[in-house]
């Protein structure tokens, strides 16, 4: 099994394609550390602006760590694209190609091959993570510094004692993982039906965004089935940035303010994951290889 | 055998792209499976490889129910699939290597260098396929066949889209895996041409049915010949034979030929018969060529 994980992930990763992910993602995060590099104090002022009335906020505002926070946030929305262009290929860009019979002639189990090529794209995910958290943490870190971390939301600022950051982000890329990999079992599904890589990228963003509108409609009937979408959870890395606080209004290290939330976040995903994986193997065993 | 085929049938949505198809393949032949194009040459093949699910039917490998026994049927099978698609993007020798491993081997540079020699393609190796020609992709997938030492080789149109050199080079390469490797090729076409110098048997298929199979020495016996025959009046002559001796060589006609089945030295004996009956002979064409003999038959069971 593991040299079929390998010969899938040296196909991945030969391909030109592939690389588009990581350079897109690269040029996204410089732009936008550039740009707070740039202009970041004034757009901090104007957010701050009612805030530093009342109180005096001191030390670095302007950190890695909330510059991080921001391009999260900014770009984990549209990652799920770069992860269907090449999950969604995995089996249909076979088929197109024509190797998809040529390997299925090989004394392979079926169910081995589609599970390394699942790995194989799992493995992609995660690496696509890790090279957005190390262009969007570390790199952060290296040009901004390091300091508290303030969380602007509608009603509330949160402040995180530096101390009690980096492990945040770990489970946070941790949960983005598991949430991109939802999407990558998605287009990976998908991907078993068609014959070319174009539908399945096309039908996985489809249902992202028909899914996020979903989410975005305070509607009766759309409220009965939110909590089952895959996507109302996939936010739910931001869960590890909420901090609980103790009597005197101060936050507690190490607390999470809903943890079992965050964690039946990441039960649904998971059981998307299998359902997803579940029906590509049962359909993947039953067809017929006619490209 | 090597292969046992018995009733196989394959349906899509209702059509019969195979039917009731049944032949055996014998250890160390070129067996050619011979059909035109939507035959159910590729069908039949695809089960052979467990690529498409048999509608009914019973296929043996080895001697071994096929679908029980997959894996290790596989094993012992290597094969082109009509276009011979690899990864593009990867050199012909990262290709090989590729479908090495799939089959459990660990080659060396050397010995997939000395693979690629087998076939041809030793110096260009580090290209990358996307470059090849046509008859070098060919070479490679047959490479990539038979990277294992299989024991059969399945063929699918190997010749298709390859320049006369390059037909001549994949017919040697299957001569040289027949008759110096000792395998088992079964190789199928649409051209009888390419096929009859190679096969030692042969099955004809059209519209999914078996037309013939047997011994190529016996199909193309040079005593046999398919007579085409266009008289001034074919209505009348195909009457007349009907009624006469030489009923049951009657293949088929239309109104612009006749075509028979016989023994050359009657056909003078035949030709005198005709125009005593005041029919003129306007063309006479035996044809004893495996190709025409195969475009009758298979034209025939059309009819």
């Amino acid at each position: 099994m593991i040299s079929l994980i390998g010969i899938e992930l040296f196909k991945v990763f030969k391909k030109p394609r592939t690389y588009i992910s990581f350079a897109a993602i690269a040029a996204i995060v410089i732009l936008i550390q550039l740009g707070f590099y740039a202009e970041g104090k004034n757009y901090l002022g104007f957010g701050l602006q009612a805030i530093s009335e009342t109180f005096m906020l001191e030390g670095k505002i302007l950190n890695g760590y909330l510059v991080a926070f921001i391009i999260l946030q900014t770009l984990l929305v549209h990652v799920p694209l770069l992860i269907a262009l090449v999950a969604g290929d995995m089996v249909s860009g076979e088929a197109n190609m024509g190797t998809l019979r040529l390997l299925l002639t090989r004394p392979v189990s079926r169910n081995r091959l589609l599970l390394s090529k699942f790995l194989a794209a799992m493995v992609y995910t995660v690496a696509l993570l890790l090279w957005m958290a190390i262009w969007s943490l570390f790199v952060s870190i290296l040009v901004f510094g390091t300091d508290d971390m303030l969380i602007l939301k509608s009603e509330v600022i949160t402040q995180i004692l530096e101390r009690d950051i980096l492990w945040r982000y770990a489970a946070a890329f941790c949960f983005a993982s598991l949430a991109m990999i939802t999407v990558a079992a998605l287009a990976f599904l998908l991907s078993i039906f068609a014959e070319n890589s174009i539908g399945p990228i096309m039908t996985t963003m489809a249902i992202v965004i028909v899914f996020t509108i979903l989410n975005t409609l305070n509607l009766p009937l759309f409220n009965l089935v939110k909590p089952y979408l895959f996507t109302t959870h996939m936010l739910g890395w931001k869960g590890f940035f909420d901090v609980q606080t103790n009597a005197a209004n101060e936050q507690i290290v190490g607390s999470i303010e809903n943890l079992p939330a965050v964690m039946k976040s990441a039960g649904i995903l998971s059981v998307h994951i299998i359902l997803f994986i579940g029906l590509s193997l049962w359909f993947f065993r039953r067809k017929d290889i006619t490209s | 055998m090597v292969i046992e085929v018995s009733g196989l049938s394959k349906q899509f949505k209702g059509i019969n792209a195979v039917e009731n198809l049944s032949f055996g393949v014998k250890p160390g032949e070129v067996y050619g499976f011979i059909g035109q194009n939507g035959a159910g040459k590729s069908t039949t093949i695809r089960m052979l490889l467990t690529l498409i699910k048999a509608t009914s039917g019973e296929i043996k490998v080895f001697d071994k129910p096929l679908e029980a026994n997959r894996i290790a049927i596989l094993r012992r099978t290597g094969a082109v699939i009509e276009k011979p698609d690899l990864y593009q993007y990867l050199t012909g020798m990262q290709n090989l290597n590729l479908f090495a491993k799939l089959n459990g081997l660990r080659l060396t540079r050397k010995e997939l260098n000395d693979k690629l020699e087998e076939v041809g393609l030793s110096k260009r190796g580090n290209d990358k396929v996307k470059v090849y020609s046509q008859g070098m992709k060919q070479r490679l997938g047959i490479a990539v066949a038979i990277v294992h030492d299989p024991d059969l080789i399945i063929l699918d149109e190997p010749t298709n889209g390859l320049d006369p050199q390059g037909i001549v080079d994949i017919r040697n390469l299957i001569l040289h895996l027949s008759h110096d490797r000792k395998k088992t090729v079964f190789i199928s076409s649409h051209l009888l041409s390419e096929v009859e110098q190679i096969a030692d048997s042969l099955l004809v298929i059209d519209k999914g049915r078996k037309v013939v199979e047997g011994p190529v020495k016996s199909l193309i016996d040079p005593e046999q010949v398919i007579l085409e025959l266009e008289t001034t009046d074919n209505l009348i002559c195909f009457q007349w034979l009907q009624n006469t001796q030489w009923k049951e060589f009657l293949v088929q006609h239309s109104s612009s030929t006749i075509l028979m089945k016989m023994r050359r030295k009657d056909i003078p004996v035949l030709v005198s018969q005709i125009i005593e009956q005041g029919i003129g002979i306007l063309m006479l064409k035996p044809m004893n060529a495996l190709e025409q003999y195969f475009l009758s038959l298979t034209n025939g069971a059309a009819k």
